[in-house]
């Protein structure tokens, strides 16, 4: 390319940032309405953010665990075959051979919620009530000792449930094992994205392995990463 | 009629012309190839396939790549390693509308015609599943390239940067982590940092210079470079914008990993540095004593692959390996190094080095460390060095 040529992209490529700069959007699709995105968002958060209105017994779970989950994961939810187990193994994941189940493993019984209504029953995912997926969880829970037997659940109650398992999880250390050649020291770059356009440029590099865990550790995620919106 | 005719008489013309030529070199006729066709299929002598077992739910579980039979970088498209959970579902692209909602300015619906309007760019990358190469840290070592590390893709993806998208639909204050959703039937969803969302993802829709594969997520994909499989959400439908990670099954309970201590980590999003010899390697036979070229594959979740080190005499020493161009940052790296077999009994080994500095350890290191106990789901975001035994008889095995 000749010296002329590569003056003119650059210019064209400055005149195209500037556009795009000015114009901010390209306006492409079409807003979304509160009711549209009510259909479609089934998304529930550990704090209950987004949970339906309702509420499911333990007594009617059992009823409906009988009829559509039994079958696969046992009568007393103790798995089968490929199907894994629901319940029990508290108190063994510290032992050489720990029983990894909703009941001992799982953090937050919004989990169990919503993965019964998104994918359960397996071969008919999606078509549980609100009323049905608390009730079957409440049955679930029932079984793994966590909830007695007159629970009733709702979107109020579901999230206050404290798992066994809830403080079980740890932030990911690595690299912690690594090979003759060295440990490397990992980068994150982080972006600032302007509030009306596509200004997104680097802020901070992280080069220490420490920062780079406080960067993934969400506890401080949220914060270091809105500061540049502020 | 007509041009039957033609055809006929052009034929006559030719038989009588290898007629004269017969008489003086008796050569014998030739069989005219196969007519044009619409769309390209391999040669019937090509056999490779992907692996998988048949299962009671055939609609969950991986499918995995050959990569002993592939050559370069690329896999093709129809050769790509699979996981769905709930089955492939078949979308009609005029159908599948993209929804972009929650912490943002100005939720939005996105057609397919509407995504492929934005500006569009092509990345090379691989895409492994976090539990490819749970087997050998289980120390049950996979047999063969395929079952062992076949859990593991690399394309050429073309569509639109995330942030593109999320700058269109504005982001809000406190918008720090995003919920993306499929559209199988088990909407599979996973949560990504907003500080990954806005430095490579791409909402892909080619795959290889054609739309994705049903199997790949047709008609719309979330590629998210360099980490575990699972996050790359396939038959993308919906992304909510949120303030916090939303704890789906996949990520508060499968694809953690339980360490001996009893705590499990999560969100171990990474796929670390990791190679494999391809060729030689198990359940292929040595034709006897002489050249060998070795060759296998390399990549990094972090980066670029700067070294791969090879082992011919089971460890005692180590040569660097080539590494073929284009050697490209969260995408596979060929090498290879020429190598004569004395006949002898050996092993082969592979160790790479990526552009952060981070060299790829033993099974024994990384065991000291994260011990042998599986999670729910086995073993994820294993990376050992793989070894390969070579036999007095030209046989090579996985143990």
């Amino acid at each position: 390319m000749s010296e002329k040529a590569i003056l003119l992209a650059g210019f064209l490529t400055v005149a195209l940032g500037t556009a795009i700069a000015q114009t901010q959007r390209f306006n492409l699709g079409r807003p979304a309405t509160p009711e549209e995105i009510r259909k479609r968002d089934i998304s529930v958060a550990p704090d209950g953010t987004g949970l339906p209105s309702g509420h499911g017994s333990v007594k009617d779970g059992r009823y409906i665990y009988n009829a559509l989950c039994a079958n696969c994961h046992g009568g007393h939810g103790q798995g089968s075959g490929e199907y894994p187990p629901l319940v029990g193994g508290q108190g063994t994941l510290k032992s050489k051979q720990p029983v990894l189940t909703v009941g001992s493993y799982w953090p937050y019984a919004t989990t169990l919620w919503d993965y019964t209504r998104r994918a359960m029953p397996y071969q008919r995912p999606g078509t549980l009530s609100p009323d049905e997926t608390y009730a079957v969880t409440a049955f679930i829970l029932y079984m793994n000792r966590i909830v007695d037997q007159n629970t009733v659940l709702d979107e109020k109650s579901l999230p206050k449930i404290k798992m066994p398992n809830r403080d079980g999880f740890v932030s990911d250390p690595r690299p912690d094992v690594h090979g003759p050649n060295g440990i490397g020291s990992p980068q994150v770059v982080l972006f600032q994205l302007s509030m009306d356009g596509l200004q997104v440029t680097h802020t901070t590099v992280l080069t220490s392995i420490q920062e780079q865990k406080a960067c993934f550790e969400f506890s401080i995620l949220p914060k270091s990463l809105t500061e540049p919106f502020a | 009629m007509k041009p039957r005719q033609i055809t006929r008489r052009a034929f006559l013309a030719s038989s009588a012309a290898v007629t004269a030529a017969s008489a003086t070199s008796a050569q014998v006729p030739r069989d005219l190839g196969a007519p044009r066709r619409g769309y390209g299929e391999r040669s019937p002598y090509e056999k490779s396939v992907r692996y998988f077992r048949d299962s009671p739910t055939p609609g969950t579980g991986a499918s995995r790549t050959p990569l002993q039979d592939l050559y370069g970088i690329i896999t093709p498209s129809a050769l790509h390693f699979e996981r769905h959970h709930a089955g492939v579902p078949q979308i009609d692209p005029r159908q599948h509308e993209l929804l972009i909602h929650g912490l943002v300015e100005r939720p939005v619906l996105l057609r397919m015609k509407d995504v492929r309007r934005f500006p569009g760019t092509s990345q090379i990358h691989f895409i492994e599943c976090a539990g490819n190469t749970g087997s050998d840290h289980a120390g049950k070592p996979g047999a063969d390239p395929q079952r062992s590390h076949g859990l593991l893709s690399c394309s050429e993806w073309t569509g639109v940067p995330l942030k593109i998208l999320l700058a269109e639909a504005g982001l809000k204050k406190k918008a720090a982590w995003l919920l993306a959703e499929g559209a199988d039937a088990s909407r599979l969803a996973r949560s990504l940092p907003l500080s990954k969302a806005l430095d490579d993802v791409l909402v892909a829709y080619g795959q290889n210079g054609e739309a994705l594969r049903p199997e790949q997520g047709y008609p719309l994909r979330l590629v998210v470079p360099g980490w575990e499989g699972n996050i790359n959400i396939k038959w993308l439908g919906r992304i909510q914008v949120t303030d916090q990670p939303y704890m789906t099954r996949d990520e508060a309970a499968s694809y953690t990993d339980l360490m001996p201590n009893g705590k499990a980590r999560w969100f171990t999003f990474v796929m670390e540095a990791k190679s494999v010899i391809t060729r030689p390697a198990g359940g292929q036979i040595l034709e006897g004593p002489g050249f060998y070229d070795i060759t296998g594959l390399a990549w990094s979740g972090r980066g670029a692959i700067r070294r791969v080190e090879v082992s011919t005499d089971e460890g005692k020493s180590w040569q660097d390996a080539g590494l073929s161009a284009p050697v490209l940052p969260k995408a596979v790296t060929r090498f290879s190094l020429p190598w004569r077999w004395d006949g002898g009994q050996t092993n082969l080994q592979s160790r790479c080095t990526d552009d952060t500095g981070y060299t790829q350890p033993t099974r024994e290191e990384l065991i000291a460390v994260r011990g042998t106990i599986p999670g729910p789901d086995g073993f994820n975001h294993y990376n050992g060095i793989k070894i390969w035994y070579v036999h007095g008889d030209g046989s090579v095995t996985h143990e």
